[in-house]
């Protein structure tokens, strides 16, 4: 009796058990997930206003009810600018960027080496007033370990990012910050060309779910211009070399113009421009440690290494390096030439020096 | 013999060229967005440094053999493109001329190059943009050499056959590298190459066979433009590394496992009961 009482009503128990655990699990994840890091506003994914027309914009092809006129008798040829590098110095990235393309079924395309940021070459370019440069990186690869945006999570408002491409840096600056459950992931606010320049890094975060091998969501980061500055000396051999990322603080102690493009002793070009000297330079290395908050003439820079004598090894051997570039509160700077001499190392700022300004220059 | 020795020594020339320059030589294709075109430019025509004009505007200065440039984005429209010794007077008669017109989102390569029997000219191609398979990407091999038909080999495999000049044939490959070489139709020794060239996925990659056979100036170029459309996913990690430790999955994939069980059990429980 006892068991047919059980036998007429497991069914129906198990039934009810098995949703609310189904239901309860998918509940449980969405309710226990982390509200994410998600700050900032997306820039406006819409299609651009017919009204926009900045000085920097293109002027349009003149059609006349479908023949192909020829445009004005001299063209806006534009020479784009192709990304082939990748500096977030605030969570410790500096990578090289490969173009990538968008595979059947419409998956874009990642370098198989996670240290290598793809971008995506059917996007748009920097440097242009419009649309979307689209970079994507490895959180991590289960192969070979740490990928270039293992910290893309760990941007803030405000961060800087530079994507330098030949003859240019451009810097953007970080304004929003999302995880999207790759299920619903917002392609046009991510991948859409009809908006005013930006930047927007992809990597995956969010919980791994083992089954699959993947992660469950896309972290995103938005950036908007904020400036550009020419890169001197094929730093892009530098940056192919060596290099070392060092946080450096200092204090700016001399600022003068200098205009002669001379040859010094041991080989480094200086450019004309401003020289400034910063003194007691403090070089940490920071590997993939958050940059040192410094006070207000805190250089920021990324510390490429030609030595001419490598591992020389007398005290404070930080013998000839020379950064891409360093912000300062107020300028840029293009070219450093760090020579530490025993304790006391200095920075000689060899390069051009522009203000910093906001909005693509 | 000769040939072979001289083509094989400028092409690795030409790709040492290419590693330096790599990146400048792609073609992109968002450029519908902003209704412009993408256009790259080639140069296949030896010893003749050119300055290229578009509509009378000079778009390219001091251009020489083995060059590629672009990607330019052009509005589309169309184009008279005036290819004049480097350095001559922008009203002196052009070397080459065309019309070329340009539609918006368009992805183009323009050569000036040699035909088979040594004639310049200008030739354009359209970048064929269409996706390929999860993976893969496409080899595309362009003959504008002044040079017979080819055949091309990956590896010691045949892949494409009787190629004569101003043609194209393309290919999707898994990425990785191709080694590659040219012969002349039905012949196995190597005009050009082996070479490797990199296919990654998602790419297209142009092979370029330039230059001139009986002008012992034989030698490749490469350009790079990217496939498919808008994208609608990445996937970028895959270790678990990065996983927020707060949040492991899963303890909710087993208990929604152990519900699915649960249900199946209870839905088939339910069933044979009402089957007895």
């Amino acid at each position: 009796m006892t068991a047919r009482r059980w036998r007429v009503r497991w069914p129906a128990a198990a039934l009810i058990a098995g949703l609310a655990l189904a239901g309860g699990s998918a509940a449980g994840y969405a309710l226990t997930r982390p509200p994410g890091h998600d700050y900032g506003t997306v820039p406006s994914s819409g299609t651009l206003a017919s009204s926009h027309s900045g000085p920097a914009d293109r002027p349009a092809a003149t059609h006349r009810s479908g023949t192909a006129e020829p445009p004005a008798a001299a063209p806006a040829v534009t020479a784009v600018q192709v990304p082939v590098r990748l500096l977030i110095p605030a969570i410790g990235v500096n990578a090289p960027v490969l173009p990538t393309g968008v595979q059947a079924g419409g998956a874009l395309a990642i370098p198989p080496d996670p240290a290598d940021v793809g971008w995506w070459a059917g996007g748009g370019f920097p440097g242009e007033p419009t649309g979307a440069v689209v970079l994507v990186g490895h959180i991590n690869s289960a192969v070979s370990g740490p990928g270039a945006l293992l910290r893309l999570q760990d941007v803030r408002p405000g961060t800087t990012v530079t994507v330098t491409a030949a003859g240019h840096a451009y810097r953007y600056r970080v304004v929003a910050l999302r995880a999207y459950a790759k299920t619903s992931l917002p392609v046009t606010a991510i991948f859409g060309q009809q908006v005013t320049a930006r930047l927007v890094v992809v990597s995956c975060g969010g919980p791994f779910d083992p089954t699959t091998g993947h992660y469950l969501d896309n972290i995103v980061a938005y950036a908007v211009p904020a400036g550009q500055l020419p890169v001197l000396e094929g730093d892009d051999r530098a940056q192919r070399s060596r290099e070392q990322q060092l946080d450096v603080t200092g204090r700016l102690c001399s600022m003068r113009t200098r205009q002669a493009v001379t040859h010094s002793a041991n080989g480094v070009r200086n450019v004309g421009g401003i020289r400034v000297q910063i003194c007691d330079v403090h070089p940490q290395r920071t590997g993939l440690g958050l940059p040192r908050r410094g006070n207000a003439q805190r250089v920021e820079m990324l510390i490429f290494e030609e030595r001419e004598r490598p591992d020389a090894g007398h005290p404070g051997n930080l013998e000839l390096r020379r950064s891409q570039y360093a912000v300062f509160p107020t300028v840029m700077v293009v070219g450093i030439v760090c020579r530490r001499i025993r304790e006391s190392p200095q920075c000689d700022v060899k390069s051009s020096i522009r203000p910093e300004r906001n909005g693509v220059s | 013999m000769r040939i072979s020795k001289l083509a094989a020594a400028s092409m690795t020339a030409g790709f040492l060229f290419l590693t330096a320059g790599g990146a400048a030589a792609t073609a992109v294709s968002a450029s519908a967005a902003t209704g412009t075109a993408t256009v790259t430019v080639v140069h296949g025509i030896p010893n003749t440094p050119v300055d290229v004009y578009a509509n009378g505007k000079k778009i390219l200065s001091g251009f020489t053999f083995k060059t590629v440039a672009g990607p330019l984005q052009l509005p589309a429209g169309s184009y008279v493109i005036d290819v004049r010794k480097a350095g001559s007077a922008a009203t002196s008669t052009p070397v080459l001329s065309a019309t070329e017109p340009v539609t918006a989102g368009e992805n183009a390569t323009i050569v000036a190059a040699l035909t088979a029997s040594g004639t310049p000219v200008l030739t354009a191609f359209a970048n064929d943009t269409s996706a390929a398979g999860t993976g893969k990407g496409r080899l595309v091999v362009r003959h504008v050499a002044a040079a017979p038909a080819v055949d091309v080999y990956a590896g010691s495999s045949k892949v494409i056959s009787g190629l004569t000049s101003g043609q194209q044939q393309a290919l999707d490959v898994l990425a990785g590298t191709v080694p590659a070489k040219v012969t002349l139709a039905g012949q196995t020794a190597a005009v050009l190459g082996p070479v490797n060239v990199p296919v990654t996925a998602g790419m297209a990659t142009v092979v370029y066979a330039i230059g001139s056979a009986a002008g012992h100036t034989l030698t490749a170029v490469t350009q790079q433009y990217p496939l498919g459309g808008a994208p609608s996913s990445a996937q970028a990690g895959s270790g678990g590394l990065g996983a927020d430790p707060n949040t492991p999955v899963w303890p909710f994939a087993v208990i929604g496992g152990a519900g699915l069980v649960l249900i199946t059990a209870g839905a088939a429980g339910a069933a044979r009961r009402r089957a007895a």
